[in-house]
């Protein structure tokens, strides 16, 4: 337990200090942060209470009090300040756009993905590294780990060392928790992801059969245009993806397999009309694909991101607007289509006996 | 452990008295986030003007002396209303209040803070009851606190 003794400690007062920044400078120790737009001190052990600060700030928010603190450690300052000397060093790459770092260092490539995450094959690539590392809310341990590799891979030779987590306002938990309007897109994404296990199969009976069935392709096209895109995305393009800006590289990916999608069933539905058993395969294998990985993501990494984002009124009125949404259908319209891929399974199902 | 003495969890002595303060700070002062009056269950109205599409707070009695921080951390931008739903009588009128927040004044989200002793889960039902009973649907989480006022789990119940 270390000792708490009464002595001389700066003060900061939240309401005064208007996150200017001019006191971090002239702190020798660098106990002085700027957190959230405000001022505030790292830890007591670096603050000598000396008041080198005070005399900078404009807004006369630092104040020297006397309260039992710490004592000041000068050992834990030099160790302090020669890490956060090499932090600056990777801060550039953090605010650098990934695919540059992995051009310059394809390692960086390769660790990304060990640890499961896949910007060397993402279509854009111009998330910032900093940015993903927030969005994929890795396990403390796995981020000090990750962090370690990737800076010995673009420093080779320096000594490197591993270093603890920026503090998180939510710690990664083993199984993700979604606030109720996110749940609600999660859910959908159950009955989609159904349908998707049809398709296999959907192609294996289009193969076996003399002529193909146009009408049971163009129902599963139905529920594709219907539920998946035109009751779950528009909930997505007309209210989530508004309120989290669409001009992030993420939406953007996500915007950009929503387009994807509708061009193969554009293509599955030519292929119906047409009889044309490989185009109808290709394009509904095409969707399969991109949906399966599309869902994944918005699963794993995109909606905990945007709910952790998300204050307790913002969750409100989320889920408000996506009823407002639903309403505009008819009352029926989720339990048609829940029939409707009931229907789909039990001609398939029938098929392979 | 002495099982002998010890009884219900929600009335069972303890002792902080010993706990480290140094979380604590003297200076400063910071001023009150309630924006209504009244505050009791039986006593609000659910028309009033500052429940109309509001995140709602509905606290358990104990629990705005247990948080040290509950004017910053959990008061701030809500409505509140209080109760116990260990010792107050006629509860069954604290779920319709709920049904009515949630129907007339159309409140945005509702938020059940507890104590972490079972009988204060209570609070929770209560508020399923009501929001069960309401024809819109909204979400409403649940905060749970240790008796010394530590977050113990944050939940969206619905």
């Amino acid at each position: 337990m270390p000792v708490s003794t009464k002595r001389k400690i700066v003060q900061i007062d939240e309401e005064k200090c208007n996150g200017c920044g001019l006191c971090i400078p002239n702190c020798a120790e660098g106990a002085l942060k700027i957190i959230d737009g405000k001022a505030r001190l790292v830890s007591d052990i670096y603050c000598d209470g000396l008041g080198a600060c005070l005399g900078h700030c404009p807004m006369d928010a630092i104040t020297i009090i006397e309260r039992a603190a710490e004592e000041f450690d000068e050992e834990e300052v030099k160790k302090y300040l020669s890490q956060e000397a090499g932090e600056d060093t990777m801060e550039e790459y953090l605010n650098k756009n990934i695919k540059d770092i992995i051009n310059q260092f394809p390692e960086v490539g390769k660790i990304l993905d060990k640890y499961g995450i896949g910007c060397t094959a993402c279509s854009l690539g111009s998330c910032l590294f900093k940015d993903i590392i927030e969005i994929h809310n890795l396990a403390p341990d796995a981020e000090v780990e990750l962090m370690y590799e990737i800076e010995k891979a673009i420093f080779p030779g320096k000594p490197v060392k591993k270093r603890a987590p920026k503090e998180k306002s939510v710690k990664p938990q083993g199984e993700i928790k979604y606030s109720p309007p996110i749940k609600k897109l999660v859910d959908e994404h159950v009955l989609i992801k159904r349908l998707i296990a049809l398709i296999d199969p959907l192609c294996e009976f289009i193969n076996k059969s003399k002529e193909v069935d146009s009408k049971l392709v163009l129902d599963c096209v139905d529920f594709i245009r219907s539920y998946a895109d035109k009751y779950h995305h528009m909930k997505e393009e007309d209210v989530l993806f508004k309120k989290t800006g669409e001009g992030l590289d993420i939406i953007k990916v996500m915007l950009e397999d929503h387009v994807t999608g509708r061009n193969h069933i554009k293509q599955v539905v030519e292929g119906a009309e047409k009889k044309n058993k490989q185009q109808i395969i290709e394009h509904i294998q095409g969707y399969k694909e991109l949906l399966t990985q599309h869902i994944k993501k918005e699963d794993e990494i995109l909606y905990p991101w945007i709910d952790r984002g998300l204050s307790t009124a913002d969750v409100g009125r989320l889920y408000e607007e996506f009823n407002q949404k639903d309403a505009t259908l008819p009352g029926d319209f989720e339990k048609k289509y829940e029939d409707l891929v009931a229907k789909v399974e039990g001609i398939l199902k029938k098929g392979r006996e | 452990m002495d099982h002998g003495h010890s009884g219900c969890p929600g009335s069972r002595m303890e002792d902080f008295r010993g706990k480290d303060e140094a979380g604590s700070d003297d200076a400063g002062k910071r001023a009150s986030q309630l924006k209504q009056w009244p505050i009791q269950l039986h006593l609000i109205s659910p028309m009033a003007p500052y429940y109309q599409k509001a995140d709602v707070l509905l606290s358990a009695d104990c629990v705005a002396y247990t948080a040290g921080d509950f004017h910053k951390d959990y008061l701030k931008g809500k409505s509140i209303a209080i109760g116990c739903p260990k010792l107050d009588e006629g509860q069954e009128v604290y779920s319709e209040k709920v049904t009515s927040l949630i129907d007339d004044a159309k409140i945005n989200t509702l938020t059940v803070m507890t104590m972490q002793v079972p009988c204060c889960a209570g609070l929770v039902a209560i508020a399923q009851e009501g929001a069960s009973k309401a024809k819109r649907k909204i979400p409403i989480k649940s905060i749970v606190l240790s008796l010394q006022g530590e977050v113990l789990s944050e939940d969206w119940v619905s």
